[in-house]
């Protein structure tokens, strides 16, 4: 079965972030089929520049960057995101690839289960 | 056509009126001949589990009506464990293995891993998140 994972909160601030990749993380671990979408402010779990120094929390990006270790490839988030926010594609993790809002529209019609963090 | 359907639960139930809307939706959908394959609370709807929540004579209490449900349906309700130790919802098992002074877990509900979730969505007809992203 296909998951697809759409994720719009910034790495801290809420643990829906932290919990929901961990969700994401099982699901791969059952042998699901897993597609995750950093969209909006989640594109931020995805920069490899991140400092969660004063957040007294686990740091987000060694989740991401393990993402892999899991079997799961197919990490994205949207051009639109990255434009809007100034944000560079050489500052995110290198396994995550750009995807335009018709792009995320085919993942989503071709996903069985889509939730949304 | 009769469908089952995985409900996730992630808000908290004084905050949010998610987990009231869920119960609703659990009660009707039965009334209706469907099927609730399992209801799995997740991230802050954990509090749902919480049999020490006491609010005022007036006011209701999410989880007596969810054990109250799950008895009148033999419903599967099922609390993340890592959700619920972080949050501080236990069960005699958990209380013990932590060695913590008590427990809270409210009858008819189970502590079980994130992989039941994902057995649900495979196995259900429909999968429905009750609770937003509160920003």
């Amino acid at each position: 079965m296909t998951f697809l994972y759409l994720f719009t909160r910034a790495p801290y601030g809420h643990s829906i972030a932290r919990e929901a990749l961990d969700m994401a993380l099982a699901s791969a671990a059952f042998d699901q089929h897993v597609s995750l979408v950093f969209a909006q402010d989640a594109i931020y779990q995805l920069l490899n520049t991140q400092d969660n120094g004063n957040t007294e929390k686990k740091p987000h990006i060694g989740v991401i960057n393990a993402l892999p270790l899991y079997e799961i490839e197919n990490i994205y988030y949207l051009s639109d995101d990255c434009t809007s926010r100034n944000i560079s594609a050489t500052n995110l993790a290198p396994h995550a690839k750009a995807l335009s809002a018709t792009e995320l529209a085919d993942l989503m019609r071709s996903a069985d289960r889509i939730q949304s963090f | 056509m009769s469908l089952s359907f995985a409900l996730l639960v992630s808000g908290q139930p004084c905050t949010d009126q998610s987990s009231l809307t869920a119960l609703r939706f659990c009660q009707a959908a039965l009334d209706s001949g469907h099927q609730i394959y399992r209801v799995f609370f997740f991230n802050d709807g954990v509090h749902c589990a919480n049999r020490f929540t006491t609010p005022p004579q007036d006011e209701i209490a999410v989880p007596k009506q969810w054990t109250n449900l799950q008895k009148t349906f033999d419903l599967d309700l099922v609390v993340c464990i890592s959700s619920a130790l972080r949050r501080g919802i236990v069960d005699k098992k958990e209380a013990a293995r932590y060695e913590l002074d008590g427990h809270n877990l409210a009858d008819g509900f189970t502590i079980g891993g994130l992989g039941q979730w994902v057995d649900a969505c495979q196995n259900a007809d429909r999968v429905i998140r009750f609770g937003g992203n509160a920003q």
